[in-house]
């Protein structure tokens, strides 16, 4: 009976680990596959032109529904991937750094520029975890902001005026309203990206009006700069 | 080892039945004789608001003069912005039996919730209760009696049979029209516009200038024409033209030669840029303020964001263009036979294992049927109170007739929306309430939406495309599963947790079964 139950037992267990199989082998350094686009094609193109580019991901909203918001990269721009195509296993696998070859069309949505309808598979090969790129000096000026829409970027000395609350408890956005130099704009705490439990939500639901503010976050677009901001320091 | 096997087999049932935890199947809900007030309720209401602070401010107040006439019961607000996500979670919490006790929400959604037995309270014998019922002689505020209510809103309650819901506000579209731009191009607006017309003009109006500027605003973007919610575009203009979307029954009859003629037509304004959707291209009120949309749709509920003079503005001040907003119903095909949507929030309450609790949750539910909630959350935006209680208080007409005096609570196109539901109230219609029916509605959009996708995309758009879309939408929002049909279709593959459960279950029998064998062994049997 021993003999019996000890093969039951190791039937049960080899059943319920079946899923865990996990790939072997090393990353190689450089990507084994190519796009068919560039970040110029993206920048060229038509809206609703289909386009295939190569991006590392620099950050992502939760998963839900089979769909997932994408922040990514690559060496001449950033890409905003709106609630791309994924089942959750392989949402799951997305870090910063992950290579993804990516098939969208090109959409605007309130001045956003992105990648719609997008699917995409995880490339073998090191993807890049970009640096924020200061944009201080440039950061009264919208015009020139846009040039680097969707990057990681950095903005310092920003002027908080007043702090908005979405009136959601589900979706609890907080909207920061700043002055940069003259210029007016909002950065949101995207509660999808930086959840209530995250520092950087802690840190700008207690910021006061008046405060003066260096962020990094992803640079967003509604209606004008709308920077997601990842991470706040308060002078 | 048989204590092992013992543990063992009480652990996998543990696991196994855990999937289950807190699913209770409640008890049918019937009206206690008195409401007991020595003791004290904590009820959760989720309230849906339209990113509007004053919807807030009315909730707020309304829950603190409640808790002031029943100082025994005590309400948790929970905020939404989002019909879809009350939705998601309400659904969410069924299952681990957490619902709220009051919840704002659409018809179309309390199908889906009452899937499972005794979920939300069957508002039938509340409504009439003599004691507790809507102006009854025990209730401590001065809300409607039924007579009171407006009997188009209430009836729009009534599932198989029953009322589930009661009206809480309500709203219609409304068009939404730059007439500066429309009388510059020639033309006079007339009281009810046709979808001829208002193609005609969107499409005149993209006339360009040799610079590649649009004439008519002298800008480089315009979409003349921008519908908010395509699943409304679709639903109306089907019912405009007497064709099939479903029936009581569940039926779904929207994969028919109308649908493809409506979207035929659509997408021959789309493919000359004349008109685009919320989807798409973001918020017509945006365009609109812009100058770079003619003829807006959206929500009479929206109506505070619409015009130059809006008080609730969502793009930077400089892009802000002067020019006079005028509101009119939705475009039709036969102006003498109009249809618009009857739309808005309803209220409905879940059951719980306390009949004093649920009763209440019915008593908070029906102070929001007072005339300081129904006038104060009417104010916030084009909403149309649900009460004749209401709309004939010396308050509302006065608020109604002030129309233009300020830009703030009296901005005049929001009570011209308002106005333009009030005068129309006959000619407003609901879609057929089924499990399922919240996917047709979704899918109905989705078929205006891929139709716009396609055009955009330079797909050629003939039989065969809507072929395809017809089978895709059928199988992405299994229409073929909902209503009284499908039954004993298959429904795909089970979920995880499911397989885990089953698995578990399977487990602790052959457990069960080979402990028996060793007994049995071991006795010799």
């Amino acid at each position: 009976m021993k003999k019996l139950l000890t093969v039951l037992f190791a039937l049960m267990l080899v059943f319920s680990l079946t899923g865990c199989k996990k790939k072997g082998g090393t990353e190689p350094e450089t990507p084994n596959v190519t796009a068919v686009n560039t970040y110029a094609d993206f920048v060229a193109a038509n809206n609703d032109d289909a386009l295939e580019l190569l991006m590392s991901v620099q950050g992502h909203q939760s998963w839900w529904d089979n769909k997932v918001t994408i922040y990514a990269q690559d060496d001449d721009g950033g890409y905003f991937l709106y609630e791309a195509k994924a089942d959750e296993e392989t949402a799951k696998k997305l870090v910063p750094g992950t290579l993804i070859l990516v098939t969208g069309f090109k959409g605007e949505w309130a001045g956003e520029v992105e990648l719609v309808d997008a699917t995409f598979e995880i490339v073998e090969g090191k993807g890049k975890v970009y640096d924020p790129v200061d944009l201080s000096d440039i950061a009264d000026n919208a015009d020139k902001l846009k040039e680097h829409m969707n990057q990681k970027v950095a903005l310092k000395n920003l002027y908080v005026v007043s702090l908005d609350h979405k009136d959601s408890d589900s979706d609890p956005d907080l909207y920061i309203n700043i002055l940069a130099g003259e210029t007016a704009y909002s950065l949101c705490v995207e509660n999808y990206l930086t959840n209530p439990d995250t520092e950087v939500y802690k840190i700008a639901k207690d910021l006061q009006p008046g405060s003066l503010i260096d962020i990094e976050g992803f640079l967003y677009w509604y209606e004008g700069p709308n920077p997601h901001v990842t991470a706040i320091t308060v002078h | 080892m048989m204590k092992k096997l013992v543990i063992l087999i009480s652990l996998m049932m543990l696991i196994g039945l855990s999937g289950c935890h807190g699913k209770v199947s409640n008890t049918v809900f019937e009206v206690p004789e008195t409401f007991d007030e020595t003791k004290t309720y904590e009820i959760t209401f989720w309230a849906k608001n339209d990113s509007n602070k004053n919807q807030v401010a009315v909730y707020k107040g309304a829950i603190e003069d409640f808790e002031k006439i029943y100082p025994n019961i005590r309400v948790n607000l929970g905020l939404y912005t989002d019909y879809g996500q009350i939705y998601n979670d309400v659904i969410t919490n069924i299952s681990t039996n957490t619902t709220p006790n009051v919840c704002i929400t659409y018809p179309d959604h309390i199908a889906t919730y009452i899937t499972g037995a005794n979920t939300v309270v069957t508002l039938d014998e509340l409504l009439t209760d003599e004691k507790y019922g809507l102006g009854g002689s025990e209730v401590k505020f001065d809300g409607p009696d039924i007579g009171e209510m407006v009997p188009e809103f209430l009836n729009e309650g009534i599932i198989n049979g029953s009322y589930y819901a009661i009206p809480f506000m309500r709203s219609t579209e409304a068009l939404y029209i730059n007439k500066t731009y429309v009388e510059k191009m020639g033309y006079e607006i007339p009281e009810v516009v046709t979808w001829d017309w208002i193609w005609k003009i969107a499409d005149e109006a993209m006339a360009r200038n040799e610079d590649g500027t649009y004439v008519i605003n002298g800008q480089n973007v315009l979409i003349p024409f921008i519908y908010k919610s395509t699943d409304n575009m679709m639903i109306t203009m089907l019912k405009q033209l007497d064709a099939g979307y479903s029936n009581d029954d569940g039926e779904i009859l929207i994969f028919n030669d109308s649908t493809k003629e409506i979207l035929k037509e659509i997408a021959k304004h789309t493919a000359l840029g004349s008109f685009s959707t919320f989807k798409i291209s973001s918020y017509p009120a945006n365009f609109l303020n812009a100058g770079q949309c003619i003829f807006a749709i959206d929500s009479t509920a929206g109506a505070t964001w619409m015009g130059s003079k809006a008080p609730l503005v969502d793009i930077p001040k400089d892009q802000l263009v002067e020019f006079e907003t005028v509101v009119r119903p939705v475009p039709q095909y036969d102006v003498s036979n109009e249809y618009m949507i009857s739309q808005g929030p309803s209220i409905c309450i879940f059951n719980k294992s306390d009949p004093d609790e649920v009763l209440a949750s019915w008593l908070f539910a029906q102070y929001l049927l007072s005339n300081e909630v129904q006038i104060g959350y009417g104010k916030t935006e084009g909403y149309l109170p649900v009460t004749y209680k209401a709309l004939n208080s010396a308050e509302y007409q006065d608020y109604i007739n002030s129309s233009g005096i300020d830009n703030d609570e009296h901005y005049s196109v929001k009570i011209d929306a308002t106005k333009l539901f009030m005068d129309n109230t006959e000619h407003s219609f609901v879609t057929s309430v089924f499990n399922g029916s919240a996917s047709l509605r979704t899918a109905a959009g989705q078929l205006i939406e891929e139709t716009c996708k396609g055009v955009r995309r330079g797909k050629t758009i003939d039989d065969e495309f809507f072929d395809s879309l017809y089978k895709d939408i059928n199988s992405l929002y299994r229409l073929d599963q909902v209503g009284g049909r499908g039954v004993n279709k298959d429904l795909g593959e089970l979920p995880a947790a499911s397989k885990i459960l089953i698995g578990s279950l399977a487990g602790v029998w052959i457990l069960i079964g080979a402990y028996v064998l060793y007994k049995n062994r071991k006795k010799g049997v």
